[in-house]
């Protein structure tokens, strides 16, 4: 690219070796996990970095250990295996739940964010500034410093009555009771809505900051003729921004989206019940129960990351874009 | 700055706003200010208990001059007496050091190697940024099952006796976590470093060229210096990010118990104690997430006074 600063060949030589060992570190862990997978315990323990060779039933090498992943994941406190096997706790249906909770906090992000990207990007009020600086600062408030609170909401009835509704009857002479839907014995969809929810307000933030400084770049002479035409405020977002400024909605979305299911934080305080679980909640387990079948594990882990990695093949070029401008803003 | 008619009337403005200005107060303004006050309240048992009160002292969540560590004592244990929060400090310092200096230094090495090579930078590139795309939980696993007794870590290394958990002992059980951390990490910040390298302008490489200086002094007295901005929001977001870490550490010491307390990490140690059904789980918990938040808030600062911005 920058013919004026090419390194000569020893050093590039060395680079690339350097360069290539790091790669190696990556690709070689890839690799690892990958052929172990394919094998049972007793091998992986005795020899776990040859290919594997003998290719048998099912629970030992070969497939045996994916069937099994997908067929019959038990999460702990379910030791009766007949009872897992009904399906509920299937791999897909946890993928599933996966990508609708991650799914919809795009859609939201992006809906939302957009709208306030768009309000921020084109508006003068007053208190604009103020309202900067209230986005900028959500994005320092750490998981830690919120999740125990909003668990809190989500569990007010029994007693507990949440200073937010106390407030609210206080004011307003309402008789709230506060909610109780945290719990073990939830719908699956109660449960993945108060996952979706603070992981929805987590990544505004970093959406609207990136999504307006690219609206702020778009020219408005093609809204003001829009506008001319007699296109509604909406219709211009809907028809002119949100294609325009596609890039960025990308970047933030698939942002969101590895940020989402990917983080066990948060599912774990709110998803309870194994039926609710997602792909990511039902890694953990794997992770910390102890003794089991090793294959499995390394199974699971391949039957984890690949979609991701296939998520992330796809979309690589908007999460580099969204790296460096999200690193440009601090 | 632009004054565009059609932006005029306020009245979508106010729609445009309303639904992600409520999601940010509810479920991150209002529970982060209460979470604050919730470190100077007292608590029945358990995280959805009913505060009964104010702390007295009110830093008892912090230190307890009545606090005694000999026998037994089933109230809340201050902070700065409880060793599993002194090991979580410590370890969760550790962590921010070996992110600001392997993880920013080894992405900065990589970056600046990746800017002498004319083929393949994307492909290193994607390569690099893997491990973070999946999850930390599955690559916890995975370290787990690098470094555990029957792992090949261990198999090699002839002098461990077969089933000597090497590296989840006293001695050694940082290792695994701070070698999973820096290396999931390493290509988050090679890809902002080496896009800041990028957008050096070629003028600049041909003048020193012109100049007759050597690779050495191109790095040393022109990549770094006109890198300093980028290597100082990398140096940033690796030393707070250190100090959010939860996923990795969660997933590689699964079972932390009062007789291993070396292993806790402040996110990890903040879920146990705020979740575990003691008397005052929520402000122990809140404490901890406050402590969480005022290190980030000092380390910021630190960080800003020591590597300051400059304009070229």
């Amino acid at each position: 690219m920058k013919e004026a600063h090419s390194a000569s060949l020893p050093v590039r030589i060395v680079s690339h070796f350097v360069l290539i060992l790091w790669s190696l570190t990556i690709i070689v862990s890839l690799y690892w996990l990958g052929i172990n997978s394919f094998k049972n315990t007793d091998y992986i323990r005795r020899d776990s970095f040859s290919l594997p060779n003998q290719v048998t039933k099912a629970g030992e090498n070969g497939l045996g250990n994916y069937e099994l992943a997908f067929k019959r994941y038990t999460p702990p406190g379910v030791a009766n295996d007949k009872k897992v096997e009904q399906g509920f706790y299937k791999v897909l249906a946890m993928y599933g739940r996966g990508l609708l909770i991650s799914g919809i906090v795009v859609v939201g992000v992006l809906v939302l964010g957009g709208f306030c990207a768009y309000g921020m990007a084109r508006y003068n009020f007053k208190g604009k500034q103020f309202y900067h600086y209230f986005i900028i600062a959500s994005m320092m408030f750490p998981a830690f410093a919120t999740i125990v609170p909003v668990f809190r909401m989500f569990n007010s009835a029994n007693g507990v009555i949440d200073p937010f509704v106390v407030f609210l009857n206080q004011t307003f002479g309402s008789n709230l009771k506060g909610l109780n839907i945290t719990t073990a014995s939830s719908p699956t969809w109660v449960a993945m809505t108060t996952v979706i929810l603070p992981q929805l307000a987590g990544n505004l933030a970093f959406s609207i900051v990136i999504m307006t400084a690219y609206i702020r770049g778009i020219p408005v002479e093609l809204e003001e003729a829009a506008y001319m035409e007699g296109c509604s405020i909406p219709r211009i977002f809907f028809r002119i921004i949100l294609p325009i400024a596609k890039p960025v909605f990308a970047t933030a979305g698939i942002f969101s989206f590895l940020w989402s299911f990917n983080d066990i934080f948060t599912q774990r305080f709110f998803l309870l019940n194994p039926k609710s679980y997602t792909i990511t909640r039902m890694m953990m387990d794997i992770a910390t129960q102890r003794g089991v079948n090793l294959g499995l594990q390394f199974a699971s882990i391949i039957v984890c990351i690949v979609p991701v990695l296939i998520i992330y093949l796809i979309f690589q070029k908007s999460i580099v874009r969204g790296l460096t401008a999200g690193a440009v803003k601090g | 700055m632009n004054n565009s008619m059609l932006y005029k009337k306020k009245r979508p403005l106010v729609l445009f706003l309303i639904p992600a200005t409520l999601l940010m107060i509810i479920f991150l303004y209002y529970p982060f200010l209460s979470n604050f006050f919730n470190a100077f309240r007292t608590y029945g048992s358990g995280i959805t208990a009913q505060a009964t009160g104010w702390q007295d002292p009110w830093f008892s969540a912090f230190w307890s001059p009545s606090y005694s560590s000999e026998g037994f004592y089933s109230g809340q244990i201050p902070l700065l007496q409880d060793p599993a929060f002194l090991a979580a400090l410590k370890n969760t310092g550790i962590l921010v050091l070996a992110a600001v200096f392997l993880q920013v230094g080894l992405s900065l090495v990589l970056s600046l190697l990746v800017d002498n090579v004319r083929h393949g930078a994307s492909v290193y590139r994607t390569i690099y940024f893997f491990p973070i795309v999946i999850s930390a939980t599955a690559l916890g696993l995975f370290f787990q099952l690098l470094f555990k007794d029957y792992g090949p870590i261990q198999h090699y290394l002839t002098n461990v006796p077969e089933g000597n958990a090497l590296f989840t002992d006293e001695k050694h059980y940082l290792l695994p976590l701070l070698i999973s951390v820096v290396w999931q990490y390493v290509g988050f910040y090679f890809v902002i470093i080496a896009t800041g390298l990028n957008n050096i302008s070629a003028d600049l490489y041909e003048a020193a060229s012109i100049d007759g200086a050597s690779n050495w002094q191109v790095v040393w007295y022109l990549k770094i210096p006109l890198l300093r901005n980028t290597i100082n929001s990398c140096i940033l977001l690796a030393a707070t990010g250190a100090l959010k870490v939860y996923d990795m550490p969660n997933a590689l010491f699964p079972a932390i118990t009062s007789n291993t307390p070396w292993r806790w990490t402040l996110g990890t140690l903040m879920y146990e104690r705020a979740y575990t059904p003691r008397i005052n789980a929520v402000s122990t918990g809140a404490a901890i997430a406050v402590v969480i938040v005022v290190l980030g808030i000092l380390l910021s600062g630190f960080i800003n006074l020591v590597c300051r911005d400059k304009d070229y």
